[in-house]
């Protein structure tokens, strides 16, 4: 099935606003980045931003399999996500910076 | 099978457990980069060669020995002889295992974690006991 990058955006921003993460510091919720929606010869690479730097890194890497495996299985589209920068710097890091 | 697809099964396979053990190595060499690049591709050689052995290698893009990472899982997922909850789960592990290894090999700004190179080391260790690589050269 052709898709475009609209299409794209839609099931993966889809997926993403059922998502969160668990971390210490609470739930991490995860963004598209609608500047990186990429088509490549096999899959779509899509950009994924988390609302703040996670604790757990493989939780949230886990998590971003776990959406690509949901979207193969209920869309038929093939997404590799990748993680991007986060909205958020973390509130200790900035209590650090200006300290 | 045919003795061609025999023969690259067995080099895929021989390179899967070395690389493993490669990745064991570095882990406890505290080369938590290469242990995370290294457990990725040992995962990848296992799983090609289960596609080799399940004659999906006509679906490698064209001229190719090997399929390419974004095809990859869909082909473990959809294809062979395993159960189908542990090709989804081996699926999920090699989408996993890639972000840690673009991590580890593009972005120098990130730091590796010895608990992150240890989760993947060990999940690479589950990807091959599930394709039933094993040390004495069999595949199940």
């Amino acid at each position: 099935m052709d898709r475009t990058a609209n299409d794209v955006q839609a099931i993966v921003e889809r997926h993403l606003s059922q998502a969160k993460v668990e971390d210490p510091e609470g739930v991490i919720t995860l963004q598209l980045d609608p500047e990186y929606i990429v088509k490549e010869p096999y899959a779509w690479h899509v950009g994924v931003r988390p609302s703040r730097e996670p604790d757990r890194q493989w939780r949230f890497y886990e998590e971003l399999a776990i959406i690509a495996e949901n979207i193969a299985e209920q869309d038929q589209l093939e997404v590799h996500l990748i993680p991007g920068e986060p909205l958020e710097t973390k509130t200790s890091t900035r209590i650090a910076v200006a300290a | 099978m045919t003795d061609d697809e025999r023969l690259k099964v067995s080099a895929w396979l021989a390179v899967s457990r070395q690389v493993l053990r490669t990745a064991w190595l570095a882990f406890y060499g505290e080369d938590f980069r290469s242990t995370v690049n290294r457990a990725y591709y040992a995962s990848y050689q296992a799983a090609t060669a289960a596609c080799v052995a399940h004659g999906d290698g006509g679906l490698f893009p064209h001229g190719w020995n090997n399929p390419s990472h974004d095809q990859l899982p869909s082909l473990i997922r959809n294809n062979g002889t395993l159960e189908s909850e542990t090709r989804r789960k081996i699926a999920r592990l090699l989408r996993e295992l890639r972000t840690f290894r673009e991590d580890a090999d593009y972005r120098p700004g990130r730091t590796i974690l010895r608990a992150q190179a240890l989760h993947c080391v060990q999940e690479a260790t589950f990807v091959l006991e599930a394709l039933g690589v094993t040390d004495n050269g069999s595949n199940g």
